[in-house]
């Protein structure tokens, strides 16, 4: 493990960092709905299906990202028809897809030895291969997911909430489900080459957790979300290239001791009120 | 009001109400009363748009505003939200997509929070409350989409007899006072005997039975549940015995 800092001044490690970022913002903010329609599991299985997206484009010589898009639409598409009508085997069809996904994925990638060569990893990512072309589209896909989650979030919120209720409303429920489940697959998708699953779902999952430990209201807790996520995105990036760590896995990691700590600060701050009532 | 036409409907295959003809009319308060499994929220869900029929129709006046309270089971409370914040949910399709709520529609939710009498709960997380007051949220949030009918999923269930007494005076007041149309489901016919004023019976293989609460005596009951059933007036209310 070496300590040499003068690393974190080349301009690929920015672009990495700057890629981590975006994602680990975005995941964060949809992570929350995630973690509140209880579709942990789900996103997963978008990320598995991205991943072979990747995989398919770069095995037939097509856009990886545009392949990764369609793919997850799709899966987006089957996940959101399963779901709005109360499917009974739905939980069994986010297993069937994760593992065809994965499996799939794994063998184009084993098929092509340009994969390896491109520095592709879909587990783990590869934030040091990013590309300006591909933080730009990632940046503007994660702009208007974002901004459609902000100009709709009334109905987002409303529709994961209490369904039928918005739908008796006059609210068209299976509309703004398919634009959730639309938009997360394609937040998923547009960074999946280079974060790879572990940090995606990790981002997804372990900084709305946080925001649902310390947050008092709603807003609140999308707000710590992203700043959890953020913080230790900058920080484990930073760590990873100085100790020479692959840099998902490392803020992946941050994010899990962070929780840790943050849960245990909690529990210690809830006994010591008690014991002064 | 509402025109349920020669409906059928049912789920999985099984046909749990068939060729109903009713009315409700404005200002009603009707119950609808039966076993578990008799169709009572089926038919819930076919009013209210939820479901489809498989034959007949469910004809409403146009630009009836319904105000639903289904049950409870539906709420997933991992959601961190404020009583205010789920009331406000209720202004949501009012609104419209891409507005911010304005003052009135705050007015509206505070009014709604005046009426269902939980004003002193509004900033109180709803997971954090007790089932008479997760009720009245439910209630509020119904009233603040400026329903012409409110339409109730057994919301006496889990209430002790304090919470579902209290619940009930409430909805008699919403009808009584703000001449709200309310239809009511529920299991336990006990409960809502003094409350709606006329009732729709439906039971598992017997043709469905709709009278007004002045109607119902013993031999009506007995017909309708096939045993015996004494009732009683205790201080001018019917008591099931």
């Amino acid at each position: 493990m070496n300590t040499d800092w003068s690393i974190l001044a080349e301009p690929f490690v920015w672009s990495g960092a700057i890629t981590a970022l975006i994602t680990a913002v975005v995941c964060a903010y949809f992570g929350v709905y995630v973690i509140l329609k209880r579709i942990v599991f789900v996103s997963v299985a978008l990320a598995e299906v991205a991943g072979l997206g990747v995989a398919c484009g770069m095995f037939f010589g097509v856009n990886h990202q545009l392949a990764a898009v369609s793919f997850t639409f799709l899966a987006a598409f089957l996940f959101w028809l399963y779901f709005s009508t109360g499917h009974a085997l739905k939980e069994s069809l986010v297993g069937y897809v994760y593992c065809v996904a994965a499996a799939a994925a794994i063998i184009l990638l084993a098929m092509n030895p340009m994969a390896r060569a491109r520095g592709v990893d879909i587990v783990s990512g590869n934030f040091l291969y990013a590309q300006r072309p591909e933080i730009i589209v990632l940046a503007l896909i994660s702009a208007a997911v974002i901004t459609i989650q902000l100009l709709f979030a009334k109905e987002f919120i409303a529709v994961s909430f209490d369904r039928d209720f918005a739908r008796i409303c006059g609210t068209n429920s299976r509309f703004w489900e398919f634009i959730l489940y639309f938009s997360l697959g394609l937040t998923i998708s547009a960074s999946m080459r280079l974060s790879g699953l572990v940090y995606v779902f990790g981002s997804l999952l372990i900084p709305a957790w946080a925001g649902l430990l310390l947050g008092r209201g709603t807003i609140q807790i999308f707000l710590i979300a992203v700043c959890f996520a953020a913080f230790n995105t900058l920080l484990g990036f930073a760590l990873a290239l100085v100790w020479d760590t692959p840099p998902a896995p490392t803020m992946v990691v941050f994010y899990g001791i962070s929780l840790l700590l943050l849960t245990s600060l909690k529990a210690g701050v809830i006994r010591l009120t008690r014991a002064g009532a | 009001m509402i025109h349920l036409h020669q409906l059928t409907a049912g789920y999985g295959g099984s046909k749990v109400i068939d060729k109903l003809e009713c009315r409700i009319e404005e200002n009603d308060f009707f119950g609808i009363v039966g076993p578990n499994g008799a169709g009572k929220s089926t038919l819930l869900r076919l009013i209210l748009g939820l479901q489809k029929p498989w034959r007949g129709q469910v004809i409403c006046y146009r630009g009836l505003r319904f105000g639903g309270c289904m049950q409870r089971i539906g709420i997933d409370e991992i959601f961190p939200f404020t009583v205010r914040e789920i009331v406000m949910m209720g202004r949501v399709s009012l609104i419209g997509p891409w507005k911010r709520p304005k003052s009135n529609d705050r007015e509206k939710v505070e009014e709604s929070l005046r009426i269902a009498e939980i004003s002193s709960l509004a900033g109180r997380r709803f997971n954090q409350l007790s089932g008479g007051q997760k009720q009245r949220t439910l209630i509020a949030r119904a009233l603040a989409a400026e329903p012409h009918c409110l339409v109730l999923d057994e919301p006496t269930n889990d209430l002790d007899i304090k919470g579902c007494r209290e619940l009930l005076h409430l909805l008699k007041k919403l009808h009584e006072e703000y001449k709200m149309t309310i239809i009511l489901v529920s299991h336990e016919l006990e409960r809502v005997l003094n409350y709606a004023e006329r009732f729709l019976f439906l039971n598992l293989d017997k043709e469905p039975v709709m009278v007004r609460r002045q109607e119902i005596d013993e031999a009506v009951l007995r017909n309708i549940f096939d045993f015996d059933l004494q009732l009683d007036k205790v201080n001018g209310k019917l008591a099931i015995l």
